[in-house]
C-alpha cells in the first residue's frame, strides 16, 4: 500500500491538464460568454421568459378591462394579486440564485435544493391557479361570442353556464397538476433527489456497514 | 486578493483578467472537470460550464474569501450540481482518443499517462461527494482550508479522507496499479 503515491500521479495530470488548456486557450472568453446550461441558470432564463410573458397577459388584460369597462375594481384588484403574487416568489428566488455558486459546498447545496423546490412548487401553484383563471375568461368569452345578443356581463351572471364550466375546470386542472408534478419530478425534481443526496454525504458524521 | 488588486491597479479589463485567472488556475479546472466527466465530450462540456460560471461570478468577487478559495467553491459547486445532457445515451468517446492528446513517444510518457488515466479512472468510481473531498486533499490543501471549501468540519474532513483514500487505493489495486 506504502508505494502508492496519489498525489504523485495527481501532480502528474498537470501536463494533460497543460495540453488540454492549450487547445481552448484561444477561446476562453468567447467559451465563458456561451449560454450555460446548469438547472439554475435555466430556471433564471424561465422566470425571464415568465416575466415577459406575465407583463404583456397583464398589460392586455388591463387594457381589456378599461376598454370594455368589464368590472374594472375587481377585475384590476385581481390582476394586481395575480402579479404580485407571481413576482413576489420571482423575486425571492432570484434573490436566493445570486452568488449561489460561491459559497461553501454543503451551503450552496442547501440553497440550490430550496431554490429548486421552491420552483417546483411555484410553478405547479401558479398553474393550477392560472389555468382554471385563463379557462373561465376563455369559457365565458367564447360563449359570448357563440350567442352575442346578451352581453359579456349577462354571460358571468348565467348559472347555467357556471355549472357546466365549473366540473369541466376541475377535471381539466387535476389532470394539468397531475401531469404537471409528474413531468416537474422527473426534470428538475430527480436533480434534486441527486443534490439532496450529496449533501446528506458530506454532512454524514458516521457511514453504513460495508463502506 | 492580492491579484485582483494587482489587476485593478494595472487597469486590466474584465476580460484580461478573466484570461489571467484562468492561465493562472487552469491545471486545477481541469483536474475537476476531469474528476467528474465519464467521457471527452464530458470534459468539454464540464470544463465550458465552469469557465461560464467563474465568469459570470467573476465581477462581484469580493475577496471576502482567498481568490483560491473562492475558485475551488464556483468550481466544484459546478461540478457537483452538473447535469449531462439526455443525448449522452449513446457510446461515449473514451478519454484516451481525445482530440487533444498529443502523440506520446516516450515510454517515461507514456507510463505517465497510464498511471494519470488510472487515477482519474478510479476518481470516477467514486460517489461526488467523496471526489470533491479527495481532489482537494490531492491538490494538497489543508483539512481546514477542506473544511472552508466544503463546509464541514475539519474532524469530519479528516474522517473522510482517511475512508476515500482505502477506497480509492483498494480500486488503484483491482484495476492493476501495481503492473503499472
Amino acid at each position: 500500500m506504502e508505494e502508492l503515491n496519489l498525489k504523485a500521479i495527481w501532480q502528474e495530470s498537470e501536463t494533460d491538464a497543460t495540453r488540454y488548456y492549450a487547445s481552448v486557450r484561444a477561446e476562453v472568453v468567447a467559451l465563458a460568454r456561451q449560454r450555460s446550461h446548469s438547472s439554475l441558470s435555466k430556471i433564471r432564463r424561465n422566470i425571464m421568459l415568465e416575466a415577459v410573458v406575465g407583463l404583456s397577459i397583464c398589460a392586455g388584460l388591463a387594457w381589456l378591462v378599461v376598454a370594455y369597462q368589464l368590472f374594472p375594481i375587481f377585475m384590476l384588484s385581481l390582476l394586481t394579486v395575480a402579479t404580485l403574487g407571481s413576482f413576489i416568489p420571482y423575486i425571492w428566488l432570484w434573490r436566493k440564485m445570486r452568488h449561489i455558486h460561491e459559497e461553501s459546498i454543503v451551503v450552496a447545496l442547501r440553497k440550490q435544493i430550496l431554490v429548486l423546490r421552491s420552483y417546483i412548487s411555484h410553478v405547479v401553484k401558479l398553474v393550477t391557479w392560472l389555468v382554471p383563471f385563463g379557462y373561465f375568461i376563455g369559457f365565458f368569452y367564447g360563449a359570448h361570442v357563440a350567442s352575442p345578443e346578451s352581453s359579456f356581463s349577462d354571460k358571468l351572471l348565467s348559472w347555467k353556464l357556471w355549472a357546466v364550466a365549473v366540473p369541466l375546470c376541475a377535471i381539466t386542472g387535476w389532470v394539468l397538476n397531475f401531469i404537471l408534478k409528474k413531468y416537474m419530478h422527473s426534470t428538475v425534481g430527480r436533480h434534486v433527489e441527486d443534490l439532496e443526496h450529496i449533501r446528506a454525504e458530506l454532512e454524514r458524521e458516521s457511514h453504513p456497514a460495508g463502506w | 486578493m492580492d491579484w485582483v488588486l494587482i489587476c485593478k491597479i494595472q487597469n486590466h479589463t474584465v476580460e484580461q483578467q478573466f484570461s489571467q485567472l484562468i492561465d493562472q488556475y487552469n491545471g486545477i479546472l481541469y483536474k475537476i472537470a476531469r474528476s467528474f466527466s465519464d467521457s471527452g465530450e464530458d470534459l468539454r462540456d464540464l470544463y465550458q460550464e465552469i469557465l461560464i460560471q467563474i465568469w459570470q461570478a467573476f465581477p462581484s468577487f469580493r475577496g471576502e474569501s482567498q481568490l483560491s478559495t473562492w475558485l475551488y467553491r464556483v468550481a466544484l459547486n459546478t461540478a457537483l450540481s452538473f447535469q449531462k445532457k439526455q443525448k449522452r445515451q449513446k457510446p461515449t468517446v473514451p478519454f484516451d482518443q481525445h482530440a487533444f492528446d498529443l502523440p506520446v513517444e516516450e515510454h517515461q510518457e507514456q507510463e505517465q499517462q497510464r498511471r494519470v488515466d488510472l487515477l482519474y479512472r478510479c476518481i470516477n468510481q467514486l460517489s461526488k461527494d467523496e471526489r470533491a473531498i479527495i481532489l482537494l486533499h490531492l491538490e494538497e490543501k489543508t483539512y481546514e482550508e477542506i473544511a472552508e471549501i466544503i463546509g464541514i468540519t475539519v474532524n469530519l474532513v479528516g474522517v473522510k479522507i482517511f475512508r476515500i483514500k482505502k477506497r480509492l487505493q483498494q480500486f488503484l489495486l483491482s484495476w492493476g496499479y501495481i503492473n503499472v
